[in-house]
């Protein structure tokens, strides 16, 4: 670790778009090595010498560096260790930072001396299906379970992480007139012709740097070198305020209503990354126009051991050499179909790369293309008509085989080489505008799937467009900059110009996708990164998988990390020929977001752990933290458990609470109810239509409780509404169902009797409510209130507005006297902002008296002791309001909301569940969730006859004991049956009886 | 990465002491608030609107009114929001508030207090609109959103009230319970954008 790595053995002197002043320190597989600022961790280890990076999935082949940017099937590394360890990141993108450790991956116990290869020799082939057809046998389960643990280990690539993430990532939203995607020559030609009309313009780029195919290469643009144009139209777009610029940013999903999604990375390529700052950032983009300049793919093509490291895409060693001044191999042969490779040679060959031989397999003679005449004039040695048939070589191309094509036992030229610079044609980038429905062509001239350019929001161009030659993509980039822009009526003040650079003419490529196999056993890969073969392909036609989706499936053609950018086209045209169909006949398989990987966290950005989902909090929360309550979860609510003393368990503090409401008095924050406020001539009319008791009655300054249906009669939600006024009501919801029910009601009113003259307001958050309970409340009640609450001026189910007396003023109040606990009970009611004052002052005004606050555990089992219902646990949605003992409140002279379904003959069978309540036997806990049989003892499947809903530890009863919904329950009153509880192992004797256990009559309430 | 970088869990803060201040957040103060409801066209309503607020209420989507020391903002096309910076003041304009909510009753139409219901702030500066979009999905450039304008939409998961001041400001709204969350969120978020934290302030509108 002490000592200086050797410099790099392979950067070239000067050239490139890196900064030489800038050296990283990295290790790759335990080495250290030395890299530049503005490398890849594949450029720095180029530049090192280091092509072998990893291991095939299946073979153990050892496969190098491919490509040179998101394509890469091969050079998937590991990066980092512990919390932060990544697998499968490509190394053709990763940024290189002082201190990077990554290793590689699908090997052990190194990536030089593998033993997984052993794969490669015992197993001649892993054909399409191997598992399918291997694992078969036998067929008791047993035996997969032997083989699992194998195949497991097996499959795979790099290991996530076992520990929690610990970066965080955010979200944006954004609008735009035009998004831009990829600011290469085309990107940046449109991002300007659209900003030069005053559009508001994104451009982002998966990369750091702007310029795409134009960075570092000697080709002049408008007059200038390409170094100088980038920087004049990035400074252009820099300076205007409607133009942003997101690098490192790649567009990964295109979305209804041109939503597209962008993930950005911006602390990923940081050594000492920000504390505060999130890892990524994924951008949610708007955009009137998208215009799609994500440039193309260059394919390989498929001939014996051409996944040999050392074989690498003709235009990403052209990269390597212009954009990084890395020199990829010493002698080089370039095997194309088509032009663009000889720029590529040409490149190689000004870097002092000697290039052995360009084998081009069309016949030359015809089309004599700019690139070709120059590679003739560089004395650059060209082989038409040929193929490399077979590369030699063990962890390192050291020779090719090249015949004459179509000619396969012709005459065999050997040349010794250590680099293979293919290109088999281009695929245009067309992800996104197929996923935004965008119809491709097959192009048979270009050999290549492209754009129709009929979508209405999204415009291909450039390369993307299936336009290579760089004086036309300027210009057509530039049209479509000013038709995006025109789509959102637009247009430039004077004339623009579209940037200029000089014609190069060339030859049409030929569709070439494999060269025939020098042998049976000779493997010639499609797709490198699931190592799928051109006879896997042609096996899977043989087998009848003839659609191009099933071929996808059953071989896993395209699947990878890469999602086949260098391996789809070439699969689908493989097929083809096996089937003897035409290319557009077999079309591509379908693009679906993402266009590349996304790390998970980036999806939720924010919204993970505490904060997955919001909480709502009372204005008391503070006060009930600060006593140690424990907060559980209402809905969105968190609601203080109890309020355990020193030495308490939450039980004993919950049993105390309870207690203290019974022979003392008891506050509880409700504030959480839901609460909305009717106002309107018809309220009572809409109050008899969605409760099944009757409304019409209620006098001002009073309140009833009532229970809603469904449509289908089962039990909607219940709670109190009061008639505060003539025309002013306050109705109150359970916690969890404010919204349901507010929902509810405002479609009946709109959807179905807009004759009624009723306006409703949700006033949850308006008001902070606190309960008080318990035979001292009246006199607790009457130190702060201004009105007389006697029994007798301010009886049971009473409403009043009234002024509270709080330490510091006097403020409006909402007083009611309904009671949830069965003890004489208040509600108040008072502005949210004033809840903390209200409960203060009634602390201290029931000081003398022994008040307690109590959590939700008391007030659940003070309403079980009282057998009064939750929506949920009883109310489940499967219970009619009869079966919970509510029947009487029905009233047969009006209709309601699910009354007409009260007589379907399924709600009067005898042996409908009817609530109950439970009381456990022979000294036993009341098991949770039990469900109650009549012998324990009985075999299983034990037929059920219904289940405990609610259960608690009643201090005032001292006894276990629950609500229960029971087969004809109401009739086995006195009965003795079992709940048991298989996973918990509890079996308990319980007797039955009515649900209520304290008060019966409710003469407490009335005192 | 050093081992220092790696066991430390990143989490929202602050970007640094080199951020320059290009956003600024107070908590705003809100006097009162009333939801209104009722028929835009019925001139029995907006006459009692005219004696009750002295103002004639928006009628076109997210458009708002402001009157004397009230603004009105259109919710709906029957429902409207009041807010109101002062409030002493609006409790002495409301002080027989029982009497105005009848008024409107009589009207057919209905006056509900939510004044505490909401808790609100004031974010401005350059950065602004990047904040709110950092959890709101609307299009905030002056050319959608103009000052004027109002709109329900989200931030983060909460549902939110936006409001755009004369002065390109926004006020943001939610619900009473979520402000908590919602502070927090805001707060790192502003934070790490180099954002000045202002006092609290009244609502101005």
């Amino acid at each position: 670790m002490s000592s200086t790595p050797p410099p790099p053995s392979h950067r070239l002197p000067q050239g490139g778009v890196v900064q030489r002043d800038s050296v990283c320190r990295f290790r790759y597989d335990g080495r250290s090595y030395l890299g530049l600022s503005g490398d890849t961790l594949a450029s720095a280890l180029l530049a090192n010498g280091v092509h072998l990076v990893g291991r095939s999935v299946k073979y153990h082949r050892p496969r190098g560096i491919l490509s040179a940017g998101i394509e890469e099937p091969n050079a998937l590394v590991q990066l980092g260790s512990g919390a932060r360890t990544e697998p499968n990141v490509r190394a053709t993108q990763l940024e290189l930072y002082e201190g990077l450790t990554a290793s590689s991956q699908n090997c052990w116990p190194s990536v030089r001396f593998d033993l997984g290869a052993i794969n490669s020799t015992l197993l001649a082939r892993l054909p399409p299906g191997f598992y399918y057809k291997t694992f078969m046998w036998p067929a008791t389960p047993t035996w997969w379970l032997r083989y699992e643990h194998v195949i497991r280990k097996a499959a795979g690539l790099g290991k996530a992480a076992n520990e929690a993430d610990p970066d965080h990532y955010a979200h944006q939203f954004a609008h735009c007139d035009v998004l831009v995607i990829g600011a290469g020559p085309a990107g940046l030609a449109a991002a300007r012709a659209a900003a030069r009309c005053g559009a508001r313009v994104i451009l982002c780029d998966e990369t750091a740097a702007p310029g795409g195919s134009v960075l570092g290469i000697d080709e002049q643009i408008d007059h200038t070198s390409a170094a100088a144009w980038l920087n004049e139209v990035l400074g252009e777009l820099a300076a205007n305020p409607e133009v942003k610029l997101l690098t490192r940013t790649t567009a990964f999903g295109y979305y209804d209503g041109n939503l597209v999604g962008l993930v950005e990375r911006i602390s990923d390529h940081l050594p000492q990354p920000s504390p505060h700052s999130p890892r990524q950032r994924m951008w949610k983009v708007r955009a009137g126009t998208v215009v799609l300049a994500t440039g193309a793919h260059e394919r390989p093509i498929a001939y014996a051991n051409n996944d040999l490291p050392g074989t690498m895409l003709a235009d990403s060693a052209r990269t390597y050499v212009q954009r990084y001044a890395v020199r990829p191999g010493s002698r080089a042969v370039v095997f194309t179909n088509n032009d663009s490779a000889y720029a590529s040679a040409l490149a190689l060959h000004r870097a002092g790369v000697s290039i052995a031989a360009i084998v081009d397999a069309r016949p030359l003679a015809a089309h004599p293309g700019t690139l070709v005449q120059r590679a003739r004039e560089a004395g650059l040695s060209i082989l038409p008509a040929s193929v490399i048939m077979e590369a030699h070589g063990a962890q390192r191309v050291r020779a090719v085989e090249v015949t004459p094509l179509g000619a396969p036992r012709g005459a065999r030229q050997h040349i010794d080489c250590d680099l293979v610079c293919v290109s088999g044609g281009w695929n245009p980038a067309v992800h996104l505008f197929s996923q935004a429905q965008g119809r491709l062509r097959y192009d048979e001239t270009l050999a290549t799937f492209a754009p129709l350019n009929a979508h209405r929001s999204i415009l291909a161009t450039g390369a993307a467009n299936a336009c290579f030659e760089l004086s036309e993509v300027l210009a057509q980039a530039h049209a479509s900059g000013l038709a995006a822009a025109a789509r959102v009526g637009l247009a430039p003040s004077g004339t623009l110009t579209a940037p200029h650079a000089t014609p190069v003419s060339s030859g049409p490529p030929l569709a070439l996708w494999a060269v025939e196999a020098p042998r049976k056993s000779a493997k010639r890969f499609v797709d490198f990164q699931n190592d799928l073969t051109v006879d896997d392909i042609a096996l899977a036609a043989r087998e009848g998988y003839d659609s191009v989706e099933h071929l996808k499936r059953y071989t896993a053609l395209g699947m990878g990390t890469d999602q086949g950018k260098t391996s789809n086209v070439v699969g689908l045209a493989l097929l083809a020929e096996q089937l003897g169909a035409p290319i557009p006949q077999i079309g591509t398989t379908r693009f679906r977001p993402p266009y590349s990987t996304v790390t998970l966290g980036t999806l939720p950005g924010h919204a993970s752990g505490h904060q997955v989902e919001p909480t709502r909090h009372s204005a008391l929360h503070d006060w009930h933290l600060a006593q140690g309550a424990r907060m559980v979860n209402a809905g969105l609510w968190k609601r203080p458990h109890s309020y355990p003393r020193a030495g308490e368990t939450e039980d004993q503090a919950a049993a105390r609470e309870a207690r203290n409401v019974r022979t003392c008095v008891g506050v509880v924050d409700v504030s959480t109810l839901g609460k909305i406020e009717l106002q309107g001539r018809d309220v009572a009319e809409l109050l008899n239509r969605l409760y099944i008791n009757r409304w019409d009655t209620l006098a001002v300054g009073r309140c009833r409780y009532g229970v809603m249906l469904r449509e289908d009669g089962m039990v909607l939600d219940d709670g109190t509404t009061s008639r505060l006024a003539s025309q002013h009501y306050l109705m109150s919801t359970t916690t969890v169902n404010a919204v349901k029910v507010m929902q509810h009601i405002e479609l009946l009113l709109q959807r179905d009797w807009p004759e009624l003259q009723v306006h409703l307001s949700s006033v949850t958050e308006q008001w902070a409510a606190v309960a008080l309970a318990g035979p001292r409340a009246r006199e607790v009640l009457a130190q702060v209130v201004d009105i007389d609450v006697s029994n007798a001026a301010f009886p049971f189910l009473a409403v009043a507005e009234c002024q509270l007396r709080t330490a510091s003023a006097s403020v409006p109040a909402r007083l009611f006297r309904m009671s949830y606990s069965g003890e004489n009970a208040y509600e108040l009611h008072v502005a949210a902002d004033q809840g903390q004052a209200l409960w203060d002052a009634l602390l201290a005004a029931g000081a003398a008296f022994g008040i307690m606050p109590y959590g939700t555990e008391a007030m659940g089992t003070l309403r079980i002791e009282k057998g009064h219902i939750v929506v949920g646990p009883e109310a489940d949605g499967r219970t009619s309001a009869d079966d919970l003992g509510l029947g009487t409140l029905v009233n047969a002279g009006k209709w309601c909301i699910g009354k007409p379904l009260l007589d379907r003959p399924g709600l009067s069978d005898p042996e409908r569940w009817q609530l109950v309540g439970l009381t456990a036997l022979d000294g036993a806990a009341m098991p949770r969730a039990a469900k109650l049989v009549a012998d324990p003892g009985q075999a299983l499947p034990n037929p059920m006859l219904g289940q405990v809903t609610s259960w608690c530890w009643s201090p005032n009863l001292q006894a276990w004991i629950a609500l229960a919904l029971l087969s004809r329950g109401r009739a086995r009153h006195g009965d003795t049956l079992w709940a048991v509880s298989p996973l918990a192992g509890a079996s308990v004797r319980v007797q039955v009886g009515p649900p209520c256990f304290i008060d019966p009559e409710g003469s407490r309430l009335r005192v | 990465m050093s081992d220092s970088v790696a066991m430390t869990a990143r989490q929202p803060g602050p970007a640094g002491p080199a951020a320059t201040p290009t956003l600024s957040l107070r908590d705003t103060l809100l006097g009162a608030a009333w939801n209104l409801q009722g028929d835009a066209t019925d001139p029995a309503f907006a006459a009692q609107v005219r004696r009750t607020f002295d103002l004639r209420l928006p009628t076109t989507p997210h458009a708002t009114v402001s009157g004397d020391g009230l603004l009105a903002l259109s919710l709906g096309p029957t429902s409207w929001l009041l807010l109101s910076s002062g409030r002493l003041a609006a409790q002495q304009r409301l002080i027989g508030w029982a009497a105005q909510r009848e008024a409107f009753n009589a009207v057919g139409a209905a006056l509900f207090d939510v004044s505490a219901a909401r808790v609100g702030w004031t974010i401005g500066g350059p950065g602004a609109a990047t904040l709110i979009n950092s959890g709101c999905p609307l299009d905030l450039h002056p050319r959608a959103f103009a000052p004027g304008s109002c709109a329900q939409s989200v931030f983060g998961h909460v549902g939110a009230l936006l409001y755009r001041h004369a002065n390109h400001d926004f006020s943001l709204f939610v619900a009473r319970s979520f402000a908590h969350e919602v502070g927090a969120l805001l707060r790192a978020r502003a934070t790490a954008l180099g954002c000045e934290l202002a006092p609290p302030a009244p609502f101005a509108a």
